[in-house]
C-alpha cells in the first residue's frame, strides 16, 4: 500500500475506546432491482469500520462479534493505511491454542502481521465481473478475503465481502439469461453461434425454427442442416468458407466479400398441401468471435429474404420483357426492310401450316411424315431468320429443332406427341406478332427511303460493306429520332476483315456511332452558332495493314469533354495525372454511369466491355480528341486472331 | 511500413498510392506485373501488398505463391475483381489476409488499408527502423 493512499484514512477521534464504527450500511445482500451487466462496484454495498492499530484484539472480537456480516476492519497506525484484518484471519488467530488468550490482551498489530498478503483494491468504478474475476484469480488462500473498493470521487474506501461480490455477480448472469433468451425468442433475424466444429450452440433464435423448418439444430454442424437445401457446389463453398471463418490470420472485413451464402436459395421439400418444392432465399452473413489469438466462434445471422427476392425477380422479369421488346426493334431496324417484310410474310405462313399440320386428324398422314415436314419448316426458318440476324427468333426456332429432332428417329410416333409441339409453336407465334408491333412501332419514326439511300455506301456486297450498311441504316434512323443531320462517309482501302472479327467489331461500331450521335454530334442549331456546318460528318475507315487491321471512328462532335470526365473520375476516387491517362479513364469500368443514360446512349455494353472484347482478340482502342472539332476512335486488330482466343 | 501496389493498370495503381496515405507507410512502391512485383518485394521487404489478381507475365496467385515461397511474411490483401470461389480460395491458401473488390470506392479502400496496416502491426510485420 504506498503512503499517498494512506492519508485517505482518517482516525476516528476523541472515542473512548480507541475505536468508532463507521459502518456505513448494513449489507445483506446486494441491490437486486438496478444491477446490470453494466454494474460497478459503486453500487455494492461496503463498510468503513476502522480500528487504530494498537487497538486490542479483544475490540475486534466485541465488533465481529456484534456485527457478523462485518468481512473485516481497517486498521490504522497514526492516520496512515496499515491493512485490513479480515473476519476469517480474526477468527483463525484465535482460535488456535491460547488464541483469545494471546490475541484479545495484545494490539491488533500482531495478528495484521501474521496476514500473508495485502488486501486486493479495486476502483468503484470496475465492472462487477472484473472485480469477480480480479477476486478469484488471488492465491486459493485468499480468494475470499474482503477487498477494498476506492472512490475517488469522495476519496473514500470502503471494504466489500467477497460474497456479496458473487451474489451480485450471479444475478446480473440470470438477468444477461433472462434477456438473452427473451431477445432470442423475439428477435426476427435467425441467430446462432458455431464452434470450431461448425455445430450449433443449444442458445438460437426461436425465428430459426420457422426459417429451416425443424427445432432440432442444438449441437447438429451447420453445413449439414443446410446440406439437403443448398446445391452441391454453394454447399462445398461453404464449408471452405467456414474453414476459412476460423482462420484468424485474415482479416475479418475482408473476408466478407467472398461469403459464398450472403445471399442464397434454398430448396424445400413439398408439403402434403403443396405438390411442389419450395424456394427460400436466404441472406446469411458471419461475425467471428475473438478470444486473444483465437476464432473461438463465430456469430452466423440468417435472415429470410425470400419476399424481397421474388418481387426483384418479378421486376426483373418484366423489364426483360420491355429490354426484349426494344431489342426486337433494334434488331429489326438494322434488317432491309424488304427482306424483313418477306421474312415476316413466310413466318405468318409457315406456322399456319405447320399449326395446320398438326390439327389433321388421325391416320390421315403419318405422324413421322408430319414430324419431318415441321422439321423441314422449322430449320428453313432458323436459317432465314439468322441471315436477318433476328436472334430471338432464331432462338425460338432452335428449341422447336430441339424438340422434333427426338421424335425424328423415335421407333414409335403417338398423335399424342405432336400435341406437346403445340405450345411451341404457340411461342413461334407469339414472337412474329411481335415483330409486327415492333414495324408499327417503327413506322412512326421511320427515315424515309430516299435520306437512307443517300447514307448507303454504293458498293459491292462484302461483310465489310454489309457491316457499313448496317452502321449507316443505323445513324440514319437516329438521324431522324434525334433531329440532328448527320452525313456517314466510309473509306475502305483493301480491307478484308476476318470473319471472327465482325460481331466484335459491329458491337463495338454500334456503341460508338451510339455515343457520336446522342453526346458527340451537337444540334444543328448549337453547331451553327459555333461556326460549324450544322450537318454532322460521321466517318468510318477500313484500312488493312500488313500486320493488323485499321478501323478509324470519327465524327465531328463536340470532342471529349475533359472537364466532365476529370469531374466524374475525381468523384470516383481515381488519380489522373495526364490527359492521356484521362482519356484511357473513360475504358475503365465504372466509369460510365446511371447518369450518362438516356434511352439510346449509355445502355449496354460499355466502352469497358468493348475493349476487354477487343483484347480478348489482341486488339486494341485507342482515343483521339479535340475538345470542340473531333473525336476519333482508333482500333487495331490483329490480322490472325491468336488460336487461343477463337 | 513499406507498401507495394501491384496491379496491371496505371489508374488503380495510382488510385490507391493518392488514397492511402497513412503515417505509418513510409514508402509505396508500384508494380504493373508480377515479375516486377516479386523483384520490388525481395528488394525491399514490405510489410503491406496489395495484389491484383489478373496481370500480364505473373499472375496474383502465382506471385503470391512465389512471396509466400521465398519472402518474409506480409499483410497481402487481393485487391480484384474476384470472379470465382475457386480463386479466391486458392489466395487464402497462398497468404493473402483478405479482399477488397473492384470496383473499389476510397472510403472502402481506406477502411480497408487501416485494417491491413493494423493486420501486420498485430503480426510483428515491421521491417523498416
Amino acid at each position: 500500500m504506498p503512503n499517498s493512499v494512506a492519508s485517505q484514512f482518517e482516525v476516528p477521534s476523541g472515542t473512548d475506546d480507541g475505536f468508532e464504527n463507521e459502518k456505513e450500511q448494513t449489507p445483506v445482500s446486494p441491490p437486486t432491482s438496478s444491477l446490470s451487466s453494466l454494474s460497478t462496484l459503486a453500487e455494492l454495498p461496503g463498510y468503513s469500520t476502522i480500528l487504530d492499530l494498537n487497538s486490542l484484539g479483544e475490540h475486534l472480537g466485541r465488533l465481529f462479534s456484534e456485527h457478523p456480516d462485518l468481512p473485516g476492519v481497517i486498521l490504522l497506525d497514526q492516520n496512515h493505511f496499515a491493512g485490513v484484518i479480515s473476519q476469517t484471519h480474526f477468527y483463525k488467530c484465535i482460535s488456535r491454542a491460547f488464541g483469545r488468550e494471546i490475541y484479545y490482551r495484545r494490539p491488533a498489530a500482531i495478528m495484521l502481521a501474521e496476514m500473508k498478503d495485502q488486501p486486493l483494491i479495486l476502483s468503484a468504478d470496475c465492472l462487477i465481473p472484473v472485480a469477480v474475476e480480479q477476486c478469484l484469480t488471488r492465491p486459493s488462500d485468499s480468494i475470499y478475503e474482503p477487498f477494498l473498493v476506492y472512490t475517488p470521487d469522495s476519496e473514500k474506501y470502503r471494504l466489500c465481502d467477497v460474497q456479496i461480490l458473487l451474489l451480485a455477480s450471479s444475478q446480473i448472469a440470470a438477468l444477461r439469461n433472462r434477456q438473452m433468451e427473451q431477445i432470442l425468442n423475439s428477435v426476427t433475424d435467425g441467430l446462432l453461434v458455431i464452434d470450431r466444429d461448425f455445430r450449433i450452440g443449444g442458445e438460437y433464435s426461436k425465428v430459426l425454427g420457422k426459417i429451416f423448418e425443424r427445432d432440432d439444430l442444438k449441437d447438429l454442424p451447420l453445413p449439414e442442416v443446410l446440406e439437403p437445401l443448398l446445391d452441391s457446389t454453394t454447399h462445398e463453398q461453404l464449408h471452405d468458407y467456414l474453414k476459412i471463418l476460423f482462420n484468424p490470420k485474415l482479416i475479418d472485413r475482408l473476408i466478407k466479400p467472398i461469403n459464398p451464402v450472403k445471399q442464397v436459395s434454398a430448396r424445400f421439400p413439398s408439403t402434403d398441401t403443396d405438390r411442389e418444392q419450395r424456394t427460400k432465399h436466404f441472406a446469411i452473413n458471419f461475425e467471428r468471435i475473438r478470444t486473444q489469438a483465437e476464432i473461438t466462434q463465430v456469430l452466423v445471422r440468417i435472415e429470410d429474404i425470400t419476399q424481397q427476392i421474388n418481387l426483384a425477380i418479378e421486376l426483373a422479369h418484366q423489364e426483360a420483357a420491355a429490354e426484349e421488346k426494344l431489342h426486337l426493334v433494334m434488331q429489326v431496324l438494322q434488317v432491309e426492310p424488304s427482306a424483313l417484310n418477306r421474312f415476316t410474310l413466310r413466318l405468318h405462313e409457315e406456322i399456319a401450316a405447320m399449326d395446320q399440320l398438326l390439327a389433321l386428324k388421325n391416320g390421315s398422314q403419318n405422324p413421322r411424315e408430319t414430324v419431318h415436314a415441321l422439321f423441314r419448316k422449322a430449320h428453313t426458318l432458323k436459317g432465314e431468320a439468322s441471315l436477318l440476324r433476328l436472334t430471338a427468333h432464331e432462338r425460338k426456332l432452335h428449341q422447336l429443332e430441339d424438340k422434333l429432332e427426338p421424335m425424328r428417329s423415335a421407333p414409335q410416333l403417338k398423335t399424342d406427341d405432336l400435341a406437346a409441339l403445340k405450345p411451341s409453336l404457340k411461342a413461334l407465334q407469339r414472337l412474329a406478332e411481335q415483330i409486327n408491333q415492333a414495324l408499327e412501332q417503327l413506322k412512326s419514326f421511320a427515315p424515309s427511303t430516299q435520306n437512307q439511300a443517300n447514307a448507303l455506301p454504293s458498293t459491292h456486297p462484302t461483310v465489310e460493306t454489309g457491316l457499313m450498311e448496317k452502321l449507316a441504316r443505323f445513324i440514319a434512323d437516329l438521324t431522324e429520332r434525334l433531329h440532328k443531320p448527320v452525313v456517314f462517309h466510309t473509306t475502305v482501302t483493301d480491307a478484308v476483315l476476318p470473319e471472327a472479327h465482325m460481331e466484335i467489331l459491329y458491337d463495338s461500331l454500334i456503341h460508338l456511332a451510339r455515343n457520336s450521335m446522342v453526346h458527340g454530334i451537337e444540334s444543328a442549331e448549337e453547331r451553327a452558332t459555333r461556326g460549324k456546318n450544322p450537318t454532322g460528318i460521321i466517318q468510318l475507315e477500313l484500312r488493312s495493314h500488313p500486320d493488323c487491321d485499321e478501323i478509324i471512328f470519327q465524327d465531328d462532335g463536340a470532342g471529349l469533354n475533359y472537364d466532365k470526365i476529370r469531374r466524374r473520375v475525381l468523384r470516383l476516387g481515381w488519380v489522373i495525372e495526364s490527359d492521356d491517362e484521362l482519356r484511357q479513364a473513360i475504358f475503365e469500368p465504372g466509369f460510365s454511369t446511371a447518369d450518362s443514360v438516356t434511352e439510346l446512349a449509355g445502355r449496354g455494353v460499355g466502352l469497358d466491355a468493348i475493349r476487354s472484347a477487343l483484347q480478348k482478340v489482341g486488339g486494341r482502342i485507342i482515343p483521339h480528341s479535340e475538345p470542340g472539332a473531333y473525336c476519333a476512335f482508333q482500333i487495331l486488330l490483329p490480322k490472325v486472331p491468336p488460336s487461343l482466343h477463337v | 511500413m513499406k507498401l507495394l501496389i501491384v496491379d496491371d493498370s496505371l489508374i488503380v495503381r495510382n488510385t490507391i498510392e493518392r488514397n492511402v496515405r497513412h503515417a505509418e507507410i513510409t514508402e509505396i512502391l508500384q508494380a504493373d506485373n508480377g515479375i516486377l512485383a516479386l523483384q520490388l518485394f525481395n528488394q525491399h521487404h514490405p510489410e503491406l501488398v496489395t495484389m491484383d489478381l489478373t496481370m500480364p507475365h505473373l499472375d496474383g496467385i502465382a506471385c503470391l505463391q512465389e512471396i509466400q515461397k521465398n519472402g518474409p511474411p506480409a499483410s497481402i490483401m487481393v485487391i480484384s475483381a474476384i470472379n470465382s470461389h475457386r480463386t479466391a480460395m486458392d489466395a487464402v491458401a497462398r497468404g493473402a489476409c483478405g479482399f477488397l473488390v473492384k470496383p473499389f470506392t476510397p472510403p472502402e479502400l481506406i477502411e480497408a488499408m487501416n485494417d491491413l496496416i493494423l493486420h501486420a502491426k498485430e503480426n510483428g510485420y515491421q521491417y523498416d527502423a
